[in-house]
């Protein structure tokens, strides 16, 4: 492997002549190139966006943004030219849009007064999975678009990234769409409970964030 | 923290799952020199539907007309290669420059009129309202398949900043319009130089970046 070096955002990069020849592979649909291209990119994506996120969750949920853009621009890399830089740009916009999407919410956003949710539906033993009817009725209530969001964040537990890729749009739209829908829900729900606990019996499998308040930091995306 | 991890992990199971080889972009020579074929094509076309011949006596005769031409000239090569360039990752250089370039164009163009019309007095400020409205609509009709042509190499592309993006798509391809406007339009009054040719990219930078910004946004998927 050549050893074609440049130290640029702190990083030193010895393989871009392998990476771009991963990634032609890939643009020919070679997936296990795409696969080891994007694990040895990773560790170097990590430590550009942990340089400049002091939240480490923000700056996993920033890479994973930043894998996501690779995968859509893929198109426009060209073989002919260095991989790195084509790399760190699409790095360095996904840390630029999260920046303005964070100053975006503290200037437009104020979170409600923290409803507190119940530890006593984790400690009833419920199974993952099973909701309350209230909150099925809720969720099925939901636009179609905004219960797709909820649900493959909320309900099967992706991060915001796969979420978006599973739904074919950008993060920040899937972000838009489970925003509305926690809103929904949460209006839809606030007379089924009662003292931050469920009026009916039945279980309730989802977390605590089932409903996550405006201004926290949902599982693996920053909702908020 | 080991669970964000993990799930990077299955989002790179998953982006390799769902690989599909993407269309290949064309270089950005290429597809610079696409846009200008269809400007070439445009105006070999128009000269033949409307019979008009470039006005050679007006471009050599009158320093603010050429003052305009090359003004409109830089601000569309500028504006196009830069809006070319918005579209891939790594070439915000190349983008920066040309938005420079166009914008020293488009003002280059603007300050010959105005000299202009400071120096050739006030009958030459007198301008004809119509024929101000006709060129500029001339001019915007003119703009939109470039800038179609524009707009489809950046959807293909990566735009990061799409409002940065759509202005400068619409500078180019508005001066493209304008061009072609002013190879055509006889009358050498500045200020309609002003209204009906160098205003083409700028009221179409303030009527349509928002759309056109949204459009990017919406389809970066």
């Amino acid at each position: 492997m050549s050893t074609a070096t440049s130290e640029t955002e702190g990083i030193r990069t010895d393989s871009d002549p392998e990476l771009s020849d991963w990634m032609s592979r890939a643009q020919a649909g070679d997936a296990d190139a795409y696969r080891k291209l994007l694990t040895t990119i990773q560790p170097k994506i990590r430590a550009m966006t942990r340089s400049r996120i002091p939240d480490a969750a923000a700056a996993e949920d920033v890479l994973q943004n930043a894998l996501l853009s690779i995968h859509r621009g893929r198109a426009t890399y060209r073989p002919e030219r260095a991989f790195m830089p084509w790399m760190r740009a699409i790095v360095r916009n996904s840390i630029i849009d999260y920046f303005r999407e964070r100053k975006r919410r503290g200037d437009h956003e104020t979170s409600l007064p923290v409803e507190e949710w119940p530890d006593e539906n984790a400690a009833a033993g419920t199974q993952d999975n099973v909701l309350a009817p209230e909150l099925q009725a809720a969720l099925k209530a939901l636009p179609e678009k905004q219960r797709e969001a909820v649900t493959l964040v909320q309900v099967d537990g992706l991060s915001v990234a796969e979420a978006a890729l599973r739904a074919g749009i950008s993060t920040g739209a899937l972000k838009v769409r489970a925003h509305r829908g926690y809103s929904a829900l949460r209006d839809e729900l606030k007379d089924h409970r009662q003292g931050g606990v469920w009026r009916s019996s039945e279980p309730v499998g989802v977390s605590s964030e089932a409903v996550p308040e405006i201004g926290s930091n949902a599982k693996g995306g920053g909702l908020s | 923290m080991s669970e964000s991890t993990d799930a990077t992990e299955r989002l790179i199971e998953s982006l390799g799952a769902d690989l599909v080889p993407p269309r290949p972009l064309p270089r950005l020579r290429s597809a610079f020199a696409i846009v200008l074929t269809v400007w070439a094509t445009m105006v070999g076309l128009v000269a033949v539907g409307t019979h008009f011949s470039i006005n050679y006596n007006a471009l050599m005769g009158s320093r603010f007309y050429l003052g305009c031409f090359v003004g409109l000239v830089i601000a569309s090569l500028g504006g196009t290669a830069s809006a070319l360039a918005a579209g891939i990752p790594g070439r915000e250089r190349l983008e920066i420059v040309g938005i420079g370039i166009a914008a020293f164009g488009l003002f280059a163009g603007a300050l010959a009129c105005v000299i202009a019309m400071q120096s050739l007095g006030v009958d030459a400020i007198a301008a004809d309202p119509t024929r101000d409205a006709m060129c500029f609509e001339e001019g915007a009709l003119l703009s939109l398949l470039p800038a179609g042509v524009i707009l489809s190499f950046m959807v293909r592309g990566w735009t990061a900043r799409p409002f940065r993006a759509a202005l400068i798509a619409l500078l180019g391809s508005g001066a493209l319009g304008a061009l072609i406007v002013h190879l055509s339009c006889g009358f050498l009054a500045p200020k309609h130089l002003i209204l009906g040719h160098l205003s083409v990219p700028i009221v179409l930078m303030v009527l349509g970046v928002y759309p056109v910004a949204v459009m990017l946004k919406r389809l970066r998927k």
